[in-house]
């Protein structure tokens, strides 16, 4: 007989428990027993009935996702695979939900559905449409009987009496109501275009909430155009169509809140930002008006004359000055001069001529020196009124000079 | 020139806010100070006459038989 190891063994039954389709997908009902959240987030505890039990680890991961605490002695029905922690020897259900089972097989749908729908993306947020600011047209979807569209009429109605309802009457529960609402989403998509709308029913148990899970309305939901705001139940019931909604109230009234704007704020509003856009013209053009008038009080605008008028005065002050130099340098000189002219004038040949004196020269020029003439040269001999040509007879120096 | 389309009240307001806006942060020229002041006015005194002009109008029951769709008034009880 072959020995094995307890390694051996284990992983060969591990792999028995993991090829086993069975075992992979499954949900387990019982009861909650030794339940431990650890700091780490993973919580173990241990599923149990009259006559057996099961250990069981949800990790962190989908710890997070509990929309409630499991506590000992609740009834679940935990959902995941079973396999084996080999360190232990143990087999142990590794769970992905805990559904309190008191609201037994339809939480299990809702859990299963949701998932399944988030996977696909129906729930983005990315997906979901703005809600009109001033719609008109308001389409609703529920019973005609009912506290529902009397609540959605009257706080409509007092928010703006000009807003028009456009009711597709439904049943909200029951076999064919689910068919019916998602109609009624595709009749206003196709044939009656309206500006937004609302899907709802009053509060009820999970049984009569749930056609606002199925997966027809949440698709025809998701399909849809026109915005939609869901309004099912009260404030703690959620349905998949609110998840699927572009907006969730809480309560029909809530929805004919969120949706219909008061026609007197909005008045308000609009007066409000007309008279900004007044105001804003206004101060605008003040501004433009000022830089205007500044640019018009400048000087260059203003007299330009004055620009100059600097310039000018300082070619007065030149002028001044040159005329002023003038008058000292120049007419002082003139003046010194003319006495000069005068002085120049005592000393003119001239009048030395005119006194009898005669000026010689000869082709070489004035003739001072005996020297400079000889025998038999002409020479021109200038007198006060004329002048002489002579021949020089003779030449005789010294005499009284 | 093209032809506008009708501007939605949505579309209108949107306007006029970034009118508004422009106005308030930019240093407009005088003549987009203008081209924008006109177009505000007249976008503001679109979003008043809508807000005015809502009549009020018949609320509507659908009857839908056959694939036909029947509108009928809807009457609220005890209104």
């Amino acid at each position: 007989m072959a020995v094995h190891s307890v390694s051996d063994v284990t992983k060969y039954i591990k792999n028995m428990f993991d090829g086993e389709d069975v075992l992979q997908n499954i949900m387990i009902r019982g009861e909650i027993s030794n339940f431990k959240r650890y700091t780490s987030g993973h919580c173990y505890f241990t599923l149990k009935d009259a006559s057996a039990s099961l250990k069981c680890v949800m990790f962190r991961s989908r710890a997070q996702t509990l929309r409630f605490v499991p506590e000992n002695g609740l009834k679940v029905v935990a959902g995941g695979s079973l396999s084996v922690y080999e360190r232990d020897g143990a087999y142990q259900l590794y769970t992905d939900s805990i559904v309190p089972e008191g609201a037994g097989e339809l939480s299990i749908a809702f859990a299963q559905l949701k998932a399944r729908l988030t996977d696909e993306g129906l729930f983005a947020v990315e997906h979901k449409k703005s809600l009109p600011k001033f719609p008109k047209k308001i389409g609703v979807i529920t019973s005609l009987s009912g506290a529902v569209l009397r609540d959605i009429y009257h706080v409509a109605k007092r928010r703006n009496p000009a807003v028009q309802l456009i009711l597709y009457p439904v049943q909200v529960q029951g076999t064919e109501s689910a068919v019916q609402i998602a109609e009624g989403i595709r009749f206003f998509n196709k044939k009656y275009p309206v500006d937004v709308l609302i899907a709802g029913r009053g509060g009820g148990s999970m049984e009569d909430l749930w056609s606002f899970n199925e997966e027809v309305v949440v698709r025809a939901i998701y399909a849809s155009k026109i915005p939609v705001v869901s309004a099912v139940g009260h404030e703690t019931d959620f349905t998949l169509a609110d998840f699927a909604a572009d907006v969730r109230a809480a309560t029909p009234s809530q929805a004919a809140e969120i949706i219909v704007p008061d026609a007197g704020e909005l008045t308000r509003y609009m007066m409000g930002l007309t008279a900004r856009l007044e105001t804003n013209m206004h101060s605008a053009m003040h501004e433009k008006q000022n830089q205007l008038v500044l640019c018009l009080r400048s000087t260059a605008m203003h007299s330009p004359q004055r620009l100059f008028a600097e310039k000018r005065q300082r070619l007065d002050m030149a002028v001044e000055r040159l005329t002023a130099f003038y008058r000292r340098e120049v007419l002082d000189k003139r003046h010194v001069l003319e006495l000069r002219l005068g002085r120049l004038e005592t000393m003119s040949p001239l009048r030395v001529l005119r006194r009898g004196y005669s000026i010689v020269e000869s082709d070489k020029g004035l003739v001072k020196s005996v020297h400079e003439i000889r025998e038999g040269e002409w020479v021109h001999v200038r007198l006060a009124d004329g002048s002489l040509q002579a021949v020089v007879k003779s030449v005789e120096e010294g005499g009284e000079g | 020139m093209a032809k506008k389309k009708e501007l939605s009240f949505e579309e209108a307001l949107a306007g006029l806010e970034e009118i508004i806006g422009n106005m308030e942060n930019g240093e407009l020229s005088l003549r987009d100070l203008m081209d924008n002041y006109a177009q505000g006015v007249k976008l503001s005194k679109q979003c008043m006459q809508e807000l005015e002009q809502a009549e009020k109008s018949m609320d509507i029951l659908i009857k839908e038989e056959n694939n036909e769709a029947q509108e009928l008034e809807l009457k609220i009880e005890g209104d």
